[in-house]
């Protein structure tokens, strides 16, 4: 005699993600407000304890008499298979333009990664981008495509990360390039991804 | 009406440790959001115009926390003394005007002076005391019981890095622009940051 076996199905079970139409596992311990402010590529990746600050963000002008109302303002958006790990905080940076001060809508590019613990308010970065785990990002810096940034850096306010380098060190500094075949390959089925490679494989195994 | 009264306990029994309300003095033109946290029994005093960003976390476990006007503290920050480690000092808090506590800092200093900025993941140990006008950059530290002088900037890696911003000392207009700045940050605010200090004045 065998006894009812349990019911084998687990996904009746919460799971730690959840997954958009569009590929996107979003944690359902991160921390996210004013999300429709937010756009995410596609297979991206939110991980537990993120902070996403899209409620940050320029503020819509009163519609005038008889026009439609505007649709919502992007705050942040991230493009494809881009993972910011846990507890990261990512928050749009905020600057005088015209006189006024507003918070300036930050561009996150594909296949960046985001390390564990870090702190990102930077304008713009670009992709196939590494940042490693526990840096800051400080308002208004801009990130170029190709560049690793080692772990525990601080990015001064608007310096500019060239395409292709390594910086480190608080403040950060230039200390070298990636080199040739940086970030080759990792797209591949049952391929190992590979830092400012395609981060696809590494997007599959999240669950 | 028995049965009401009835729901009511059971509710209540249902909560593992009754949260203890910090006796709040909040002014009537702070912005506290909604998921901000303020936690202990002693007392909270948040002055005018003080935005609390969601998740930002005020603790009053074991001293009061005042907070003076223009404030700013960003989300993860976590401001108020920590678990006391010689002898039983009190661990009252007073931060001053104007001062902007960014993400993920921790604030456990025993006075901040006006106009003070700390910045992400920067730390402020028990005791210490720090002038007006004072930066602590992102991950920088200030040890316990430290007192930092007025026009302060801790910077770099480890301990060496401290000078007197000269600048900010000798030009008015300086400090003056950099006011209005904040001024208009925090309007900006304002109008961004759902505010719902009823859940802590009420009741």
């Amino acid at each position: 005699m065998s006894r009812p076996t349990a019911p084998v199905s687990r996904r009746s079970t919460k799971t730690e993600y959840i997954e958009t139409d569009t590929g996107n596992k979003i944690s359902r311990r991160a921390y996210i407000e004013g999300k429709q402010n937010i756009m995410l590529g596609g297979k991206t990746v939110i991980m537990a304890g993120v902070h996403l600050r899209g409620d940050l963000c320029r503020k819509p002008e009163p519609a005038a008499e008889g026009e439609k109302e505007k649709p919502n303002t992007t705050a942040i958006s991230i493009g494809r298979s881009t993972v910011v790990s846990t507890n990261t905080t990512v928050r749009p940076p905020m600057r005088l333009h015209k006189g006024q001060m507003t918070f300036i809508p930050m561009r996150i590019g594909d296949n960046v990664f985001i390390g564990p613990n870090s702190h990102i308010s930077s304008a713009s970065i670009s992709s196939h981008v590494y940042v490693g785990a526990n840096c800051v990002l400080s308002p208004l810096c801009i990130v170029k495509e190709s560049s690793k940034i080692l772990p525990n850096t601080v990015v001064p306010p608007g310096m500019t990360v060239p395409a292709g380098t390594v910086v480190g060190g608080k403040p950060a500094k230039i200390l070298g390039e990636v080199g040739d075949g940086w970030g080759q390959g990792g797209g591949g089925e049952g391929e190992e991804w590979v830092e400012g490679g395609d981060l696809r494989a590494l997007v599959r195994s999240v669950k | 009406m028995t049965s009401k009264a009835a729901a009511l306990t059971t509710r209540q029994s249902s909560t593992a440790i009754p949260p203890v309300k910090p006796r709040c003095k909040i002014h009537s033109t702070a912005i506290i959001a909604d998921k901000a946290q303020i936690t202990g029994s002693h007392i909270v005093e948040i002055g005018e115009n003080v935005i609390i960003h969601p998740h930002a976390r005020i603790k009053a476990e074991h001293g009061n926390v005042f907070i003076g006007r223009g404030c700013q503290i960003a989300e993860k920050a976590v401001v108020g003394a920590g678990e006391p480690t010689g002898s039983s000092d009190a661990a009252d808090m007073v931060i001053g005007e104007g001062v902007s506590i960014e993400t993920s800092a921790v604030v456990e200093a025993q006075k901040v002076g006006d106009y003070t900025t700390l910045e992400v993941k920067s730390s402020v140990g028990r005791g210490a005391v720090v002038g007006k006008w004072c930066k602590v950059a992102p991950m920088c530290e200030v040890r316990e019981q430290e007192v930092l002088e007025d026009y302060t900037v801790v910077f770099g890696d480890g301990q060496k890095g401290r000078r007197v911003d000269g600048v900010l000392r000798d030009r008015k207009e300086v400090r003056d622009a950099k006011l209005k700045g904040k001024a208009m940050e925090m309007e900006v605010l304002k109008g961004l940051i759902p505010d719902s200090q009823m859940k802590w004045t009420m009741g």
